[in-house]
């Protein structure tokens, strides 16, 4: 795994208090117990740990922790 | 006695003398005070409170605690206790629209609401969390609650300040008499040790400054008291009818007999100088239950420890049920958890009528000469007791009485 899935994994554990083990790839947001407010909530944990913006379009287009990691991994490219 | 009684058959408890009813019962009996100093209040006029103790979101062993305000959570886990021992499985009801929740706050979530108000002062708009609401308003403790549980039935949340826990479980006792419900869970959450509060409260000079000691600073009915300790926690009850507790082949803990509510009309903090809400609440209740004042054996006091109210509420307790009447306050150990306060205590009043024991008021030593009730202090007194009476007064002149009988 990469070391962005790894942050982005930290983010969700530290937010919103899951057990690592079940934020995977192909874990969607329901599955994780998680609605459209968490998904706004999500969005400003990334941008205040990881410094990346996400724009509420591009949450609209997500639905699982692998779409965010590729998300992230997408714009901390364009930072750099 | 004549009255309608609801069967308590369930309580549940998170308070700053333990997480559960056992913890909170044995170390209000015992008379052990929890008020201590606490860094986070570091920089504000006063330092100490009453706070539930290591209590976090992984005690609820449950995912999704993040979105709940600490009330909400408190509300939650108090809730689960009292329904496991009610022998009620939430989710496996008859009829969830039979179901009931009304959960009182004082506060609300106000930790939340101060923490997003500071983000949006220091950070903008922009950063304003979506759960700020959800989290912060006032009704949500009952709203989560209701989720939690998966109940159906009439969902209220009474903010009649320090008394919405008793008004919670009054309106609860009337929604099983008028037949509105089957089962109603029923009490008040609060979590209020925050700045804003503790500095407002601070402010209007009505929390206890002995600093130098806060193990004895919540001294209800003593000469020397000075103010009260803010607290924290939540208490909720089952309630349904005895009949309905029956036929589910279950013992009830107590029954609430009588409710009385009213207003001071008077002044927003100040009680009325001759109790006359107080009273009025105290008197509705007994007619209520078909009682009278010397059928009372035990009070479980409001007794909040501040100069004017334990004088004219021991004034009330005198002219309606007698100088012998024991009374006693367990704000001396809990502190004053404001929206909590009344299910809290209504509870312990429960516990009172069922174990025979009255809990004393710690702290206290010397009891004010102006108190010409018998108030238990110094340890718990061991003996029957048929019913109690359990007060709670709010800001706004808003009270509430609880009579709560032995099953």
């Amino acid at each position: 795994m990469s070391s962005v899935h790894d942050s982005v994994v930290e983010v969700f554990v530290a937010r919103f208090g899951l057990d690592p083990e079940t934020v995977v790839a192909d874990a969607n947001f329901d599955d994780l117990g998680l609605d459209s407010l968490s998904q706004i909530e999500l969005a400003t944990a990334l941008k205040k740990r990881l410094g990346i913006v996400i724009t509420d379009e591009e949450l609209s287009e997500i639905s699982v922790v692998g779409d965010i990691v590729a998300l992230v991994e997408q714009k901390g490219a364009a930072v750099r | 006695m004549t009255g309608f009684a609801a069967a308590i058959t369930g309580i549940g408890m998170v308070t700053p003398a333990g997480i559960g009813v056992k913890e909170s019962w044995d170390r209000v009996v015992e008379g052990r005070p929890t008020a201590a100093h606490h860094s986070d209040l570091d920089g504000l006029p006063v330092t100490m409170a009453c706070k539930v103790p290591d209590f976090g979101p992984a005690a609820l062993g449950l995912r999704g605690a993040w979105q709940w305000d600490r009330y909400s959570q408190f509300a939650i886990a108090a809730a689960r206790e009292a329904l496991d021992q009610a022998g009620l499985t939430p989710g496996s009801w008859v009829d969830s629209a039979r179901v009931a929740v009304i959960v009182g706050s004082g506060a609300g979530g106000t930790a939340t609401l101060e923490e997003q108000h500071r983000t949006l002062i220091e950070e903008g708009p922009s950063e304003v969390s979506p759960m700020t609401l959800p989290m912060g308003l006032l009704n949500m403790a009952a709203g989560q609650v209701a989720i939690d549980i998966g109940a159906n039935g009439p969902c209220m949340a009474p903010c009649t300040a320090c008394a919405a826990g008793a008004s919670a479980i009054g309106l609860g006792r009337d929604l099983i008499r008028s037949g509105l419900a089957d089962i109603v869970v029923a009490g008040g959450a609060e979590a209020p040790i925050t700045p804003l509060y503790v500095s407002s409260f601070a402010r209007m000079r009505a929390l206890s400054r002995r600093l130098d000691s806060p193990g004895t600073a919540s001294r209800p009915f003593d000469a020397s008291r000075d103010g009260f300790v803010l607290g924290e926690g939540a208490g909720i009850v089952v309630l349904e009818s005895e009949e309905h507790a029956r036929a589910r082949g279950v013992a009830p803990v107590a029954r609430v007999i009588g409710y009385g509510a009213s207003a001071d009309a008077h002044h927003v903090t100040s009680p009325h100088p001759e109790g006359k809400g107080a009273e009025l609440a105290v008197r509705a209740a007994l007619a209520d239950a078909g009682l009278t004042g010397r059928d009372i054996g035990y009070v479980n006091a409001h007794g909040t420890s501040t100069p004017l109210n334990d004088v004219i509420e021991a004034g009330v307790i005198q002219r309606v049920a007698g100088t012998d009447v024991q009374v006693s306050s367990t704000k001396g150990v809990t502190g004053h958890p404001l929206g909590a306060a009344g299910s809290i205590e209504a509870a312990f009043a429960a516990l009172t009528v069922h174990h025979g024991v009255i809990p004393p008021s710690a702290s206290t030593t010397e009891v004010d000469p102006r108190v010409e009730v018998d108030v238990v202090h110094g340890a718990a007194r061991r003996g029957r007791v048929d019913v109690a009476l359990s007060n709670s007064f709010g800001f706004g002149g808003q009270n509430a009485a609880l009579l709560i009988a032995s099953a």
